[in-house]
């Protein structure tokens, strides 16, 4: 048989070409024997004339001269010769092993998704069960048979998983059935034994790879793992001989050669399997003797060092066995996957042979582009097993008559997740170097979930089409970015960014730092509390405030409605997102204290303490806003996000782990309190469109961001399980007309609503208790007048005094032509200067407010003023604050 | 002389404009160091007499203000001593705190047991510390913590926190776990968290120990105060 062999980049050209073979004695520099020869017929023909004695034996005499020279030329000759190709064959000889012995190929580093776990109460929806399997290429079958099958019954799944070898365990393949029932596993068991089946997993999904440059790509496959049916039609096929010879084949190269001179060009080549996989191996393709001796003689070490099936795996893997893009296919296993999306143990008879037939010429006989050529070469192989008795004749007719059974479309040659994968080789670059990555065949398994991944992606784009739809806005104009992960790991689930997922472009979640608008208040309301001097209920200015920046510069924010609110309480101000009491209090509190709770959130980027600051005037990616959110979600533990959960080398060794790390950096009952406003941002601050959204049992907490001009839309809240930011803009940062709200939380939304999660329920510390206290005054309820407010505080900050009811104020209000109970509600935020004298200033009252330290404070002849925060600079951006 | 008077008027006129501009400036400058710092409780402090007409009269006449005046307690000429606060909390103090309150009480756990909730039962979170997988993996992780396989066990315990994120005794024993590593501040930390999700008083007590362990091995003197303190308390 022939053994047209091609590398990756001119496969066309060189299908077509045949190999040369010749005898390796004919390139033999040296050939002594017929030197002794001639030298034996001088020797007689002296003998002849010596009776002559005339001119002749002058002549002879100097030809014996000359010969005692030559010959001892000739054995200096033949022992410099023989040491020189002494050393050449040790050369040789270390090359071949060391080659062999050492890494054979540079592998590509493999990064998988998480694996599903199966257990009894797992949340899981039937149809994202489907899906999973669908990404993990297990086929839909009626009946199971093998492994990679799955058949369902509406929700009850049958299922027989291939198994996988983790680090530390392995999962062994299993036919188990699934109940679902409510969107939730009520029943896992093993349908083959009577053993109990508490939890397992399924395989990842392997969602990309970083390639070597050179472009080569494979999965390599063990012997002991592939049916025999491969090696043993490969042998037949290729090498009838194979377990005869010992690295060359000299009677097929007498047959080659006569063929050859027979026919006067080369029709058949003569390389067995080992010639054939040390010239893929060592050497180029170029077609000279030299090589050729070369390669027979690196064939026989290599037969002398290794066995014959060390030799033919080597030779699985190292075949080249199509093109994938710019990517080579080399080995059966991943051919296996290319051709037939399926793991190469799954394979059919007839789609084993085609695999062997497409080994002589994978450009000649390509299934996908060549299919009538494929399948003809097809039968001849399978035509070619039945005759060495590798196949049963009687099946042969029935395989022939099976189709090629090749998917239409080859697999993505890139990764289908490109955001996410950015973010695994950012964080694997603090660990590896480039090239290990390309070339260690590492195996990396990340966090990510394919099914919210997919999910996310297509609640970005499709909310994008019906905002643009909903303001006439020109198609494919706004953008987006989107992060999802989970609560209490801290692990990345999801990267959506942009808008076009599959396309490996700008990456906005990692990459575009925008300004984050009211997202940073929840930092502000946090040192607030922390710092001890406000409750949820502590009275706010929300009328308009001006900071002085320097001499000539002064600041005045406004809310966003541009009104004066009056007086609110903290909790209000942060629920409807308020712009002057943030600025008051954060003025306040100093900047430094919340420049330092940011950091201690997680934001790893320095802050510049301007005043914009407190409304966000910070320009920050949607990875790092998922950072401060995560750790606010987490009950104020920071775990830095991470994708990759471990790393594991070729050979099934545990090369790193990425061990789950917490901190504690705030009290846990100032984020508890900061939580529970969170939450209520979403009953009934700008969120609440949540409220209506998403069912009652998605309870979540969470900020809206708008940046000036609705240049910026955010949104990031979580759930008890998932926290999840969303961006939406333009890329050419020009206004899109949307709030927070009214975009970014729409698309947050979405994506909650698909996913299961678990509510927002956080556990209530110790030191934290609840108070009726009167939702317009703050102070504590009183049955007598007004409403309750259930509020949590933190023990011993409630307030002291009870809210008073005056029958003159009834009286007064009687003055009206409408009686005081068919009055409409007070408004909670009064636009209305009496309002705030009376809540804080001008009367005594304003010694009852709340907190019991004000009230000590103010307990003298005078209330104490609050002195602000030391400014280090006094000739900073601050000279002093003060109100219009 | 016509330029003379000239100049001297336009003297006149340039001088008078320049001291109404610094009386002006100096008027604006002066402002701010006279204003109070603080907006909120800098207020009283700065009731100039046009406010105080301004504020009068809408207390008067503005039938808004009586609108909202409603409730609005009117305390202007009432002063509340502390006994009579003290008074008055002592009687209704039942009815102002309200210590079982729990504001996420009612909210359902899935979609499933919205459905429960109807009439059968709805699983507390309790019983999710009882889901059979968490516990075959507790279990497998005590037996590698046991015989020192601790990062075996280290990634058990974090593939059962990934199924329930909130049980103590999880992050109690990968305190352990990190504390078997001799890293201290994560041992403190996760067993913080143990606590913080634990309503099992010897589970607390056992975390607390190892608190106080890893704080002297970590030579944190705050937080073996903290342990101390608490072991003082629950001996």
């Amino acid at each position: 048989m022939s053994d047209k062999k091609n590398t990756p980049l001119n496969s066309d050209e060189l299908s077509e070409v045949e190999d040369i073979v010749t005898s390796s004695e004919q390139s033999l520099p040296f050939d002594e024997h017929r030197s002794l020869e001639e030298q034996t017929a001088l020797k007689t023909g002296e003998k002849t004339t010596k009776s002559k004695r005339t001119f002749f034996g002058v002549i002879f005499a100097i030809l014996r001269g000359l010969w005692r020279v030559a010959r001892i030329a000739m054995l200096v000759g033949i022992v410099i010769g023989s040491l020189f190709a002494a050393a050449y064959v040790l050369q040789q000889d270390e090359l071949v092993r060391s080659k062999f012995e050492g890494k054979r190929w540079s592998l590509p580093a493999r990064v998988f998704a998480r694996p599903l776990e199966l257990y009894e109460g797992q949340s899981l929806k039937a149809d994202d069960l489907h899906k999973e399997l669908q990404l993990l290429n297990y086929s839909f079958v009626t009946h199971l048979v093998g492994t990679g099958q799955f058949k369902r019954d509406k929700d009850v799944f049958y299922i027989q998983t291939r198994g996988f070898k983790f680090a530390e365990d392995q999962e062994i393949s299993r036919r188990i059935r699934i109940d679902i029932k409510k969107n939730k596993i009520v029943k896992l068991s093993n349908t083959e034994s009577k053993e109990p089946l508490t939890l397992m997993r399924l395989e990842p999904v392997l969602i990309g790879n970083f390639y070597p440059r050179h472009n080569e790509d494979r999965v390599l496959v063990r012997l002991e793992d592939i049916t025999p049916l491969l090696a043993k039609g490969l042998v037949a096929v290729e090498d009838k001989k194979f377990y005869g010879h010992f690295g060359v084949n000299l009677k097929s190269i007498i047959r080659a050669l006569l063929a050859n001179a027979k026919a006067g060009r080369k029709v058949q080549g003569a390389s067995t399997l080992t010639q054939q996989l040390v010239k893929n191996f060592f050497l180029t393709n170029d077609k000279s003797y030299k090589r050729k001796a070369t390669e027979a003689i690196m064939a026989l070490l290599l037969e002398v060092h290794y066995d014959k099936d060390e030799i033919i795996e080597a030779y699985l893997n190292e075949i080249y066995l199509g093109q994938n893009g710019k990517r080579a296919v080399h080995g059966f296993g991943l051919a296996s996957q290319f051709y037939f999306n399926k793991p190469i143990s799954e394979l059919r008879t007839e789609q084993v042979a085609l695999l062997i037939g497409i080994a002589k010429g994978p450009s000649v006989y390509n299934p996908r582009k060549k299919p009538n050529s494929a399948l003809k070469r097809r039968n001849l192989v399978l035509d070619i097993m039945a005759r060495e008795g590798v196949l049963d004749p009687k099946d042969i007719a029935d395989l022939k008559n099976r189709p090629l059974g090749v998917t239409k479309k080859s697999p993505p040659s890139v990764s289908p997740f490109p955001s996410y994968l950015e973010l695994v080789k950012k964080q694997l670059q603090r660990d590896y170097q480039e090239n290990d990555l390309q070339s260690e065949g590492l195996l990396i398994f990340t966090s990510m979930d394919p099914v919210i991944q997919i999910k996310a992606e297509s609640a970005l784009q499709e909310r994008l089409k019906k905002l643009e739809k909903s303001r006439r806005i020109k198609k494919e104009v706004l953008n987006g970015a989107m992060v999802v992960s989970s609560v209490q790991g801290a692990e990345v689930l999801a990267v959506v960014g942009g808008r076009n997922a599959r396309f490996a472009g700008y990456n906005r979640a990692l990459n575009a730092s925008r300004q984050v608008g009211s997202l940073i208040k929840p930092a502000v309301y946090l040192a607030a509390l922390e710092s001890g001097q406000y409750t949820l209920v502590t009275p706010i200015d929300a009328g308009p405030v001006t900071v002085r920046l320097s001499k000539t510069k002064l600041w005045q924010p406004k809310n966003y409605s541009g009104k004066d609110m009056g007086m609110v309480s903290f909790q209000q101000a942060l629920i409807h997102s308020m712009n002057t009491p943030t600025v008051r209090i954060g003025i306040t509190l100093g900047l430094e204290e919340v420049i330092t709770k940011l950091h201690m959130l997680g934001l790893n980027k320095a802050a510049d303490p301007n005043p914009s600051l407190l409304l966000g005037a910070i320009q920050l990616t949607p990875m790092e806003v998922q950072q401060i959110y995560q750790t606010i979600a987490a009950g104020g533990t920071y775990t830095p996000l991470t994708a990759i959960r471990s790393v594991m080398n070729s050979y099934g060794k545990a090369l790193r782990r990425y061990p789950l790390k917490v901190k504690q950096v705030t009290s846990e009952e100032s984020i508890y309190l900061l939580n529970y406003a969170m939450n209520k941002i979403t009953k009934e601050g700008t969120a609440q469109y949540l409220k209506n959204a998403l069912p009652k049992w998605k309870n979540s907490a969470g900020k809206t961001g708008t940046t000036n001009k609705n240049i910026d839309s955010w949104y990031a809240g979580f759930t008890g399980q998932h926290v999840v930011s969303v961006w939406v803009g333009r890329d050419d940062n020009k206004p899109t007309g949307f709030t927070g709200s009214a975009g970014a939380l729409r698309v947050w939304a979405d994506i909650v609503k698909q996913i299961p999660t678990k509510p927002f329920k956080p556990k209530r510390p110790r030191k934290i208790k609840f108070f009726n206290v009167d939702k317009t005054t703050g102070l504590l309820y009183n049955s007598a007048c007004g409403e309750a407010d259930t509020v949590p505080f933190v023990v011993g900050t409630q307030p002291t005094e009870i809210n008073e009811c005056l029958p003159e104020i009834h009286l007064e209000a009687s003055d009206a032509s409408v009686p005081a109970w068919q009055q409409p509600a007070p408004n909670t935020f009064r636009a209305n200067e009496t309002d705030r004298m009376n809540r804080t200033g001008g009367t005594p009252s304003a010694r009852i407010w709340n907190n019991k330290r004000q009230v000590e404070q103010s307990r003298g002849s005078k209330p104490k003023l609050k002195q602000p925060a030391k400014v280090e600079d006094p000739s900073d951006w601050i000279d002093k604050l003060m109100r219009r | 002389m016509i330029t003379k008077h000239v100049k001297r008027s336009l003297f006149v006129v340039v001088f008078s404009m320049a001291s109404l501009l610094a009386g002006c400036s100096t008027a604006y400058y002066e402002q701010p160091r006279v204003l109070p710092v603080l907006p909120e409780i800098a207020r009283p402090k700065r009731v100039s007499p046009p406010k105080k007409v301004v504020v009068k009269k809408p207390l008067v006449s503005s039938a808004s203000v009586r609108r909202y005046s409603v409730k609005k307690p009117k305390v202007k000429d009432i002063v509340i001593t502390q006994k009579d606060i003290n008074s008055v909390l002592l009687k209704s103090g039942v009815d102002v705190e309200n210590p079982r309150f729990d504001p996420y009480a009612a909210i359902p756990d899935s979609s499933s047991s919205v459905v429960l909730d109807g009439g059968i039962s709805k699983p507390s979170p309790e019983t999710i510390d009882e889901l059979p997988a968490v516990k075959s993996l507790l279990i497998r992780a005590q037996a590698d913590l046991a015989i020192g396989r601790t990062s075996s066990a280290v990634s058990k315990l974090e593939r059962a926190l990934r199924i329930d994120s909130r049980n103590a005794k999880l992050w109690s024993l990968l305190a352990k776990a990190h504390y078997d590593q001799s890293e201290y501040p994560q041992a403190i930390s996760m067993a913080k968290k143990s606590i913080r999700y634990s309503n099992n008083e010897t589970l607390i007590g056992r975390n607390w120990a190892l608190i106080k362990k890893a704080g002297l091995q970590s030579s944190d003197t705050i937080v073996v105060e903290e342990a101390n303190n608490y072991i003082k308390l629950n001996p």
